[in-house]
């Protein structure tokens, strides 16, 4: 028989019935043999059916609402620091790409539009842009003095094509509106008032745009064609610049397209220069010739070995007057003008006495 | 065998089946949730507190705090055990670490802390759940009760988490494991001791039990 004490702590395990078998025999061998073990586990009994029976104890008032109350103050600190802290894990890279994705667009958008103005308006942005580009804003009035007097930069004369461009577009346009401004009995067509509403758009546009500075330039550049406009005694302020200009100069006027650009409206728009051996002779027979083709507007000036005249003639008898001025001496065109049929045109014939 | 009374008295499976939804819920931000978890499980994390304490007021606090470190980690909870089972070790662990403070606290003390906790066993909560209609029963029943939750808590925290999972709250050999996160033979020694110290406390009380 086993002591005791050995199975003593058996007992409270005997007592659940979770003992292995050979354990649980030796608790009942001794059980049956030993006095005082079984009132030991009597005692195990009773004590264990007195915990077991302890009663539960009730939960306070607002137990659970006071532990929700302290679960939603949690909650709320914790969206407190979440709304803090979390975008410093997201939001700095979201704002990055988003920086990133708006300057590309930025960009292809700028490179796409400015394409798109060059399709839309090819000839007129062009030598506007250009011009704003070679030239600071504080040269334009010079500019215009140069457009009506050539005295342009020497340069190379431009091809043929290249002139025929840039008169196309923006010569054309204001030249429609010298016509209007010049001659109201000449009546423009319908092509030619749209050019006039456009040359007035863009200029007042250019206008805007520039400032008061470019402002003031086209102002001087309609007071240059209103003394067109007046005659003889406007030409004759205009034309002593003219008369000082060499060959040279008069050819490589119409190479400097920039400057014409909007400052081409008080530019003749045929050049021809007539080498004689007569001055005086000549003159006289060129101011018939242009009498007889019922040139207006007809101013001259006479330098030493140099004679300038300025006429407004029609297209159409432009061929005419340079068959005759054929005759008169050795003619070379500069500007050669565009088939332009009716449209009356600006010429300047120069005539060199050697 | 009267040990294994309790062991019956369980945690109905529909309720255990639910704790997960509730669980994902409050992981997915929905506080809410947590109250029904907080319905379910406040008696009984109450009870354990309560016992392992022996003190109303403090098994109160423990309770609150334990509910409230349940929803700071809730996240960290990964279905690996029951619900119930994870919230009765942080209980427990509650628990034990205000057993420990108190002790150290006693050893400043001239009072012991622990036999006072032991004598404020006798609150009236304790008596709700009686049925008894005698007056005198009563009074018989309440000391008893003392008695018991005294000796109870004369046991070392170690042995008083396995006795009062076991015969007082009715958890599985298994649910101790995981709870405690000890062996079942430790399990097993600790209960044996436990019930025989439990016995002795109140055979040297109340004399013949």
């Amino acid at each position: 028989m086993k002591k005791c004490s050995a199975i003593e702590n058996l007992l409270p395990l005997y007592s659940e019935g979770i003992l292995a078998d050979a354990e649980k025999r030796v608790v009942e061998e001794h059980l049956s043999e030993c006095t005082t073990c079984p009132k030991e586990l009597d005692y195990l009994r009773k004590a264990g059916q007195l915990a077991n029976h302890l009663p539960d104890v009730e939960e306070p008032i607002w137990f659970q609402q006071k532990i929700m109350a302290r679960v939603r103050e949690e909650a709320d600190k914790k969206s407190f620091t979440h709304k803090w802290f979390y975008p410093l894990k997201i939001k700095i890279p979201v704002q990055i790409m988003a920086t990133i994705v708006i300057a590309v667009l930025a960009v292809y958008i700028y490179r796409s539009g400015d394409e798109q103005v060059k399709q839309i308006l090819p000839g007129a942005t062009r030598p506007v842009m250009e011009m704003q580009k070679g030239q600071a804003p504080g040269q334009m009035p010079q500019a215009a003095d140069m457009a009506l007097s050539p005295a342009a930069p020497p340069e190379k004369v431009p091809p043929r094509e290249k002139l025929k461009q840039d008169k196309q577009t923006p010569v054309q346009v204001v030249r429609g509106g010298v016509q209007k401004s010049e001659s109201p009995e000449n009546k423009p067509n319908s092509a030619n008032e749209s050019d006039v509403s456009r040359a007035k758009g863009l200029a007042e546009s250019k206008d805007e745009a520039q400032g008061t500075s470019l402002a003031e330039k086209y102002e001087s550049a309609r007071a240059l064609q209103r003394i067109a406009d007046q005659g003889e005694k406007a030409a004759k302020q205009a034309l002593p610049t003219l008369a000082k200009k060499k060959e040279s100069d008069i050819a490589a006027a119409p190479a400097a397209p920039q400057s014409m650009g909007a400052f081409a409206v008080a530019l003749p728009q045929v050049k021809v220069v007539v080498r004689v051996n007569d001055l005086n002779t000549a003159l006289a027979e060129v101011e018939k010739v242009l009498a007889q083709y019922d040139a207006k507007k007809v101013t001259k000036q006479l330098a030493r070995g140099e004679a300038l005249v300025l006429a407004e003639v029609s297209g159409k008898n432009w061929k005419d007057i340079l068959s005759k001025l054929k005759r008169i001496g050795q003619v070379d065109e500069k500007v050669i003008p565009a088939d332009k049929g009716e449209i009356s045109l600006n010429v300047l014939i120069e005539i060199l006495c050697p | 065998m009267l040990w294994m009374s309790k062991t019956i008295k369980h945690e109905k499976p529909s309720s255990v089946d639910d704790d997960l939804k509730y669980v994902m819920a409050c992981q997915n931000g929905d506080t809410e949730a947590f109250s029904v978890l907080v319905e379910r499980y406040s008696r009984k994390m109450l009870n354990v507190a309560y016992r392992m304490l022996s003190d109303y007021d403090e098994a109160c606090d423990i309770t609150q705090e334990a509910f409230l470190a349940a929803f700071r980690s809730i996240k960290a909870f990964k279905a690996e055990a029951k619900f119930s089972t994870w919230l009765c070790r942080i209980v427990i662990n509650c628990a034990k670490n205000r057993l420990k403070q108190r002790q150290s606290l006693s050893r400043y003390g001239s009072a012991s802390l622990e036999r006072v906790a032991a004598e404020q066993g006798d609150c009236a909560c304790c008596l709700a759940a009686s049925n008894e209609n005698d007056p005198a029963l009563q009074l018989e029943r309440k000391e008893l009760e003392v008695e018991v939750q005294k000796c109870i808590s004369m046991l070392d925290g170690d042995y008083r988490e396995v006795m009062v999972l076991r015969d007082i709250q009715g958890f599985s050999y298994e649910e101790i494991r995981e709870v405690l996160q000890i062996p079942d033979g430790t399990v097993k020694s600790r209960l044996s001791r436990a019930r025989l110290a439990v016995k002795d406390c109140l055979k040297k009380v109340m004399g013949a039990l």
